[in-house]
C-alpha cells in the first residue's frame, strides 16, 4: 500500500518539463523556442541565449533596417561599387552559403537579386498603408530591377574577412536563405552549451534536436494551404522541416493575391505550387530547397533534391493534390 | 508451527481507505488537476496572455492589440479573426483554427491566438 502511495506521487513528477517562449520582433516573423528542461530556470537561460543570438543575427542579416555603417549585409549593400566591407564571421558564412546556393540552383535562388525584392517590398508597403493605391510593380520597373543582379558581382575575401559588391546597382537580399542558416547557427550554439532537447521555429522553418520529454520524437504538423486542417505530420529527432509560403508577405490588387517568392525568370510571384515542404538534416538546406522547389518544375526540383542526402519533399498543387517524394515518411 | 491465516480486520480496511485517499490527494496536489476539460482559445498580446476563451462557446470578442484591434469570432468549435485594422490583414485571411497548437498571429498588433487545452499531439503546426 505504501508502495502504491509512493509510486502514485513519484509517478507524476516528471524529470523534465516542456517550456515555450515566442518573440514577434525578429526576422519579421514569429519565432518560438520549445525545450524540455529540468527547471524553468534552465529553460530561461536557454531561451535567453537563443533569442540573443537570433537578435544578433537578425541585425546582421537585415537589409531593410540594418546598420549601414556596421559589419552586416546593410553595410555591404551601402558600399556597393565602393570598397570592401569587413563583415561578421556569421555574415561571411551566410554569403558563402549564398554563393553555393546560386551554383546548386543555377541562379533560381540568387541572393544578389535584391533590387527585384526591394521593388516588391515597396509595393507591399504601399498596399498596406494605402490599399486604394495598391498596385503591382510595372513591367518596365521589373525588367529594370532584374537587370541588376549576378553573384559574380559579390567578391568574398575570407582571409581579410571582407565582402564587396563590385556593381553599385546590385543589392543583396537573403530572404530565401537567412532563416534556415540562422537556425543552424543558433542550434549549434545551444548544443555547445549542453542543451539537448530543443525545437526552434522561425516562422515555419523548424529545426529540432533530441526528443520530447517522454522519449518520443518531436512531432511537426504541416497545415493544408488551401483549406482548414493538417495535411501531414512529421516525426523529427535531429533534423529540419521547412514549409514555403510560411507566414506570408502578401498583397492584394483588384482581388488577386501576390505573395513574396519571386520567380526571377519573370519577376513575378511563382504560381506553380500552392505549397512545398522539405525535410532535411540541416535547416539551411531545407530552407534553400523549399524555396527552390517552390520555384522549379517538379522534374528539376527532384533533381536538386537528390543532391542532398536524406532530403525529401511534399508538394501541394493549386488544385489541392499532393505528391510526396520517396524519402518522405509515411 | 501452525500457519496463521491472515484476514482483514476493520482497522485494516480503515487504513487502506486512508492511504488510498492520501494518494489521491497527493496526486491532485502534485500534478495540479486540470480545470474543466475542453479546449480554449488563448489570446496573448506582446507575449502576455490576456484571455482564455472556451472554444465550445460561440461569441465575438474584440482584442486590443498594440496599435490596433482584431475581432475574434468563435463559432461551431473553431476560431477565426473576422476583422482587423492592421495593415496587411494576413490574420483575417488565415483559415479558422480548432486543433491544439494551431495559431493565428497578427504580427503588426503582436496578437497570438492559439488553441490550448488537450495535451498537444503535435509540437508545432506549420506555417
Amino acid at each position: 500500500m505504501l508502495a502504491v502511495v509512493m509510486s502514485s506521487t513519484v509517478g507524476c513528477s516528471p524529470t523534465v518539463e516542456r517550456h515555450e517562449a515566442t518573440r514577434l520582433e525578429l526576422f519579421d516573423t514569429p519565432i518560438s523556442v520549445i525545450a524540455y528542461t529540468k527547471t524553468k530556470e534552465e529553460f530561461d537561460a536557454l531561451s535567453h541565449l537563443a533569442f540573443s543570438e537570433l537578435s544578433r543575427l537578425d541585425a546582421l542579416y537585415d537589409v531593410y533596417e540594418g546598420d549601414e555603417a556596421g559589419n552586416g549585409l546593410a553595410a555591404v549593400n551601402a558600399h556597393a561599387g565602393g570598397h570592401p566591407v569587413e563583415v561578421d564571421p556569421d555574415v561571411m558564412g551566410l554569403l558563402q552559403w549564398a554563393k553555393k546556393a546560386a551554383e546548386l540552383t543555377h541562379g533560381v535562388i540568387d541572393a544578389s537579386a535584391g533590387q527585384i525584392c526591394l521593388l516588391w517590398q515597396q509595393a507591399r508597403e504601399t498596399a498596406a498603408q494605402h490599399p486604394e493605391r495598391a498596385q503591382i510593380p510595372s513591367k518596365a520597373a521589373i525588367d529594370e530591377a532584374l537587370q541588376h543582379r549576378g553573384m559574380d558581382a559579390l567578391i568574398l575575401d575570407t582571409d581579410a574577412g571582407t565582402a564587396c559588391l563590385t556593381d553599385p546597382n546590385v543589392r543583396l537580399d537573403v530572404g530565401a536563405l537567412a532563416k534556415g542558416y540562422a537556425a543552424d547557427v543558433v542550434m549549434e550554439r545551444l548544443v555547445r552549451e549542453g542543451y539537448t532537447d530543443v525545437m526552434l521555429n522561425l516562422g515555419g522553418n523548424v529545426l529540432t534536436r533530441g526528443q520530447r520529454g517522454d522519449g518520443s520524437p518531436w512531432r511537426i504538423g504541416i497545415r493544408n494551404p488551401l483549406q482548414e486542417g493538417v495535411l501531414a505530420e512529421v516525426a523529427s529527432g535531429d533534423g529540419s522541416v521547412v514549409t514555403s509560403g510560411g507566414y506570408e508577405r502578401k498583397m492584394e490588387v483588384d482581388g488577386k493575391e501576390y505573395h513574396h517568392i519571386i520567380d526571377l525568370s519573370t519577376g513575378m510571384p511563382a504560381e506553380r505550387w500552392a505549397q512545398v515542404s522539405v525535410i532535411s538534416t540541416h535547416s539551411a538546406e531545407a530552407d534553400l530547397l523549399t524555396t527552390a522547389l517552390f520555384l522549379l518544375p517538379e522534374e528539376d526540383g527532384r533533381a536538386l533534391l537528390a543532391q542532398f542526402d536524406g532530403a525529401a519533399a511534399c508538394y501541394v498543387r493549386q488544385d489541392g493534390s499532393v505528391t510526396r517524394t520517396e524519402g518522405w515518411p509515411h | 508451527m501452525k500457519n496463521r491465516r491472515y484476514h482483514l480486520t476493520k482497522w485494516d480496511v480503515v487504513l487502506m481507505a486512508a492511504l488510498a485517499m492520501t494518494s489521491v490527494v497527493l496526486f491532485a496536489v502534485v500534478c495540479r488537476l486540470p480545470r474543466s476539460p475542453g479546449m480554449y482559445v488563448e489570446v496573448s498580446v506582446s507575449g502576455t496572455v490576456t484571455q482564455q476563451l472556451p472554444l465550445a462557446e460561440d461569441g465575438i470578442f474584440v482584442i486590443q492589440g498594440i496599435g490596433g484591434t482584431n475581432t475574434l469570432t468563435i463559432a461551431d468549435g473553431r476560431a477565426r479573426i473576422t476583422d482587423a485594422d492592421c495593415p496587411d490583414a494576413v490574420c483575417v485571411r488565415a483559415h479558422g483554427i480548432k486543433q491544439t497548437g494551431e495559431q493565428i498571429i497578427c504580427l503588426p498588433h503582436q496578437v497570438i491566438c492559439e488553441i490550448v487545452g488537450d495535451e498537444p499531439d503535435l509540437d508545432v503546426i506549420l506555417p
